[in-house]
């Protein structure tokens, strides 16, 4: 049984005594723990490398890689079937047994392709003391899943937008198009706060003036990716308000994260939804959560949003003033501009966005099919980027910090106090109350299929997208990148959900996206439109 | 008889308070501080907007962009100098792309009748399209922000060019056509010697105009476009709902407005020589 | 003395560098379909009906006539700047086929390229009608143009400098520089004060005297004509305007104006010619009422 010990960069000899280490590091080393990290940074990038680097520097002797085969080869071959997600292609089995024959020290290959992990795995590991054969094994298994996975991620290569893990990126230099919403938050801290740059990319973040310039930018293929409501890469595929131009949502930017804001003038005079009646609503977008949250709100109210209310884009700057000076008579816009709104005091917060459905998406990252396809190992690492920076943006903690660096003029040039606000979720809401309430922007990069389930349903529902068109499963299946997400996400330690769907609980119904007609059905039925 | 004048004649000198440029300049004084007196009374007294600023916060964040022009934050907040640069920049290209298309078309159907009355119809139907019409069907075609906003700036900034280049063209004085005749001049020479010169101060007249609504054009061209220029500050600032920030843009624009109009006047009349166009 | 205007004996019998057989010209109304449906279709013009006239070489010619009466059409058509509707014109015995350079212009309004200097503008000439001539050359002969004129000084100033006497003066040296044969004025002192008026009568007797050459001159001034040609045209009122009489104007040159009315036949060409004027004045007005 041969385990690695990490002191390799500093050249000197280790002892391999089987089971017997000095106790500095948990690993066994004497060195600090931090020098893991250091040490994988200096690995070689592909296992192989690594192995070979290995075996010439004698860390293997030849009986350790005997061992270590027998070992592995009948139980391993059980984990691959199980594990190996992507298929059961001959060529991959024996691509992974070779390698782990090969190493004998599996967890050096992983160190190699996972990084930091495989020292944290290591380092567990060896704590025990005494290895279990089983225990290790199991370990082992695990770990020959993932890089069997990983192997049939390298052959598959833009099956789903997913490039070479650690493959040459096509380019480093990206222009991402955003609009100044705190819904692009993770694609913007990224940025000041040097996610981009930790996976190798030079990012320059174009402020695009308009949702209708940033479709018109897509279509023309101008920049590398967009910042873009989460129905947009749904109807610019499928061609709805635009000429079809395949578009595919990488993940989700933001969770919740709007409000319903209403004019002062209506201060008191609004309670529930019926109240609208006659208003003049702004949204952002036509094909947003903004206007289909909204159309959803006013629809348990029994109004008609086509008939008994007036519901236009505009945007959201031109928002906050025409609240100001009494145009519109209320909004459902993205933040900070209803904090905003409060801050100018031309408006209070009626309802935050995620009581009309807790964990609603908002905004997206996405790309063309045709840039993906074109780049695939870049469009992996920015994405990655982007999850991880949502990662970060989603821990409470780091939020200030967040505020701090996004509010400046080239990214929100929004008042700092505003942003720090929605993001900490300690706000004013205008009626004279301070509120707080945590989840009122939140980060979860996952893209539920169910999110493009609920999304088509609406736009069937209200009559944006004919419902011969509306294939829900080929819409979520094609255009939303869920796997790629997922799998990225578990690279950066995150712990997405397996499944595709879910039942999402909404404030006024329950959406199965497995029996999406009936829902809409059901809400026509219920509320007349 | 001996006429006995009031005043030495030759060394006759007006009073200060009678010297009409200075009246202009007392006049335009006062009208400016009343105006910014009424302004600054009105928007601490509440009478406009919440958002409308005082006239002295105004004046304020004014100077502080003027007084610090090149800063550079990065592609997104960059000083105003910078961003008038840019535009400068693409005002300068789409109008020069549209000067080189406008001066020789308008030259030759000045020379032709027949062509003139044959793109009439075209230059009818084009000449009153906003600019803001032009811009998604430059982005369709193009593919490309700046080439959209130099193809815009070049499209509604050709017409009067144009207009200017075959009027001067077509009504170059007969004696001076005449003149070149009688002397057996070809019909390259009386282009090229007189039709031209003649019509030169026209040309310039419809370049003057032309630049000016080039300038108009990239201002709005830029808040629909995005990325930088003046244009873009200004949609930048309406973001942040910074009035005041839109007011200097409009103080700045102005200004170089006013340059480039007196830029082309000079040459208007240099090549006037004495005649009123 | 009126001669009729076949035969002429007071001067001897040369070249006829001008002959006009028969000339007419109409200028053409509106008279396409589209015209006449909106009712404002016009009739043709008849400016000139029946013109015969020939010129003899080195022949200073006065044309005298009430306003209108188409005097400048003949001019044009003499300078080939316009065609006769009908009729034939010769110069030198070829039939004339537009306007060339052994025909000097001198314009009413002077017709000077602004953007131009004097030097320019009477070397623009030059450099039309010898185009090969070298530059050096070109500039000598504007000089000898510019002193004969008496404007030099005036080299580098541009029209708009200059006071309307000394840009007539510059038409004159521009229409003499390409040594033309015949030479066409169209009132060319008509817009000039009698100072300036009665010294460019002077140069211009000067000038004929030193390079003789046929001159053509329409004139509204009777002493003018009386003091400068050798045969006075009168013609008649417009339209159809015809050719009354031309009256041979005996005196001998120089001739001083303080001292015309003592030529014979002064008085009575004169009031010949007032009679004349003042009758076909009438006319017009009366036709006008």
């Amino acid at each position: 049984m041969v385990v690695l010990s990490p002191n390799l960069s500093s050249g000197i000899s280790p002892q391999i005594n089987n089971f017997q280490f000095q106790l500095n590091c948990p690993c066994g080393g004497d060195h600090l723990p931090q020098d893991h990290w250091s040490c994988m940074e200096d690995m070689p990038q592909t296992p192989a490398e690594l192995i070979d680097d290995l075996v010439k520097m004698g860390l293997y002797t030849s009986e350790s890689v005997d061992h270590a085969r027998q070992l592995a080869q009948a139980e391993l071959l059980d984990s691959l079937f199980l594990d190996n997600v992507a298929g059961s292609d001959p060529l991959k089995r024996q691509l992974c047994q070779e390698l782990i024959q090969e190493a004998g020290g599996l967890d050096a290959a992983l160190a190699a392709a996972f990084g930091p992990q495989a020292t944290e795995f290591l380092g567990t590991t060896m704590q025990r003391g005494t290895f279990s054969r089983k225990q290790f094994l199991k370990q082992i298994s695990v770990a020959a899943g993932l890089l069997a996975f990983g192997i049939s991620t390298q052959a598959t290569e833009t099956a789903h937008g997913q490039g070479k893990p650690g493959g040459p990126l096509e380019k480093t230099k990206l222009r991402i198009g955003f609009i100044p919403i705190t819904c692009a938050t993770p694609i913007l801290m990224s940025k000041p706060l040097g996610f981009y740059q930790k996976y190798g990319l030079d990012v320059e973040l174009v402020k695009m003036p308009s949702w209708a310039a940033i479709r018109d930018s897509a279509i023309a293929g101008e920049l590398d990716a967009y910042h873009m409501l989460s129905p947009m890469p749904i109807s610019i595929s499928l061609g709805l308000g635009s000429t079809t131009f395949p578009i595919r949502l990488a993940s989700i930017e933001n969770i919740n994260g709007q409000a319903i804001t209403v004019a002062n003038k209506h201060k008191g005079k609004v309670k529930g939804p019926a109240d609208f009646k006659g208003f003049r609503i702004g949204v952002p977008f036509p094909y947003s959560m903004h206007n289909l949250l909204i159309r959803y709100y006013l629809a348990t109210g029994g109004l008609n949003p086509d008939k008994d209310v007036r519901i236009t884009p505009v945007p959201p700057p031109d928002s906050v003033a025409k609240l100001s000076i009494g145009e519109l008579d209320a909004m459902l816009m993205p933040d900070p501009f209803n904090q905003r709104a409060v801050f100018e005091k031309a408006g209070f917060i009626h309802m935050l966005s995620k009581e009309l459905w807790t964990g609603h998406p908002c905004c997206a990252f996405a790309a063309s099919k045709k840039w993906i396809d074109a780049h695939p190992n870049t469009f992996r690492a920015v994405n990655k980027a982007i999850i991880d920076g949502c990662g970060f943006s989603r821990n409470l903690v780091n939020r200030p910090r967040i505020a701090k660096a996004i509010a400046p003029r080239q990214f929100l040039n929004q008042p700092e106090a505003v942003v720090t606000a929605v993001l900490t979720g300690q706000f004013e809401d205008g009626l004279g109350n301070t509120r707080k309430d945590t989840n009122r922007i939140d980060f979860d990069p996952y893209p539920w299929q169910s999110f493009a389930y609920w999304i088509s349903s609406q736009m069937v529902r209200w009559n944006f997208l004919p419902s011969q068109r509306a294939r829900y499963q080929e819409i979520a299946d094609q255009i939303f990148l869920t796997d790629a997400a997922r799998a990225l996400a578990k690279e950066v330690k995150q712990t997405p959900p397996n499944q595709d769907l879910r039942v999402e609980k909404l404030k006024f119904d329950t959406f199965d996206p497995k029996n999406a007609t009936a829902y809409i059905k059901a809400q026509k039925t219920k509320y007349g439109v | 008889m001996a006429v006995s004048s009031k005043s030495n004649l030759s060394s006759e000198s007006v009073s200060w308070y009678q010297d009409q440029n200075l009246q202009a300049t007392l006049i335009f004084i006062t009208s400016l501080v009343v105006i910014l007196g009424i302004w600054e009374l009105g928007a601490r007294l509440g009478f406009f907007a919440e958002l409308m600023p005082t006239a002295s916060a105004t004046l304020v964040a004014l100077w502080g962009w003027i007084s610090n022009p090149f800063y550079d934050y990065g592609p997104n907040d960059k000083g105003i100098g910078w961003q008038l640069v840019v535009s400068l920049r693409r005002v300068i290209l789409g109008f020069t792309i549209s000067s080189l298309i406008a001066i020789p078309l308008g030259v030759y159907i000045g020379l032709s009748k027949v062509l003139s009355k044959a793109i009439d119809p075209y230059v009818q139907l084009l000449k009153p399209v906003s600019p803001l019409a032009w811009l998604p069907l430059g982005l369709g075609l193009l593919k490309n922000s700046e080439a959209t906003a130099l193809f815009v700036i070049a499209i509604t900034s050709l017409w009067p060019t144009l207009i200017n280049t075959k009027f001067g063209v077509s009504n170059v004085d007969p004696n001076y056509l005449d003149v070149a005749r009688s002397l057996g001049a070809s019909r390259w020479r009386i282009v090229w010697k007189v039709v031209l010169p003649s019509a030169a101060p026209n040309i310039i007249a419809g370049l003057r105009i032309s630049i000016g609504i080039a300038w108009l054009v990239i201002v709005a061209a830029e808040m629909l476009i995005g990325g930088t220029g003046i244009g873009y500050f200004v949609w930048n600032e309406w973001n942040n709902l910074s009035i005041t920030s839109i007011i200097t843009a409009i103080v700045v624009v102005g200004m170089v407005g006013i340059v480039l109009d007196r830029f082309f006047a000079f040459w208007q009349d240099l090549v006037s020589f004495g005649r009123k166009v | 003395m009126t001669i009729s205007s076949e035969t002429h004996t007071a001067l001897p019998a040369t070249t006829t560098p001008v002959i006009l057989e028969n000339v007419q010209k109409i200028f053409p109304g509106k008279q396409n379909w589209i015209d006449r449906r909106l009712k404002r279709s016009t009739l043709g013009f008849i400016a000139l009906e029946g013109i015969n006239l020939q010129i003899q070489s080195n022949t200073f010619v006065s044309i005298i006539g009430p306003s209108g009466c188409g005097k400048s059409t003949l001019l044009n058509i003499v300078a080939g700047l316009s065609l006769p509707t009908s009729g034939s014109v010769f110069i030198n015995g070829e039939p004339i086929r537009g306007p060339g350079p052994d025909r000097g212009i001198v314009f009413q309004n002077y017709a000077l390229m602004p953007w131009m200097t004097v030097s320019d503008n009477i070397r623009f000439a030059v450099e039309t009608v010898h185009p090969r001539m070298p530059l050096s050359n070109q500039r000598k002969l504007v000089q000898r143009y510019i002193n004969l004129v008496g404007l030099d000084g005036a080299e580098r100033k541009h029209p708009h400098e200059l006071s309307g006497g000394m840009k007539q003066r510059v038409g004159l040296a521009r229409a003499l520089v390409i040594d033309p044969q015949i030479l066409l004025m169209d009132e060319p002192f008509g817009a000039l004060d009698a100072l300036t008026r009665s010294y460019l009568q002077d140069e211009i007797q000067r000038i004929w005297q030193e390079e003789l050459k046929t001159v053509i001159m329409i004139t509204h001034s009777i002493e003018e004509a009386l003091l400068l040609s050798d045969q006075i045209v009168m013609m008649s009122r417009g339209p159809a305007a015809r050719i009354v009489s031309i009256l041979d104007v005996p005196f001998p040159r120089p001739r001083h104006r303080d001292e015309l009315d003592q030529y014979p036949h002064y008085h009575s060409l004169k009031a010949e010619m007032e009679h004349h004027l003042v009758q076909e004045a009438r006319a017009v007005e009366e036709s006008r009422i």
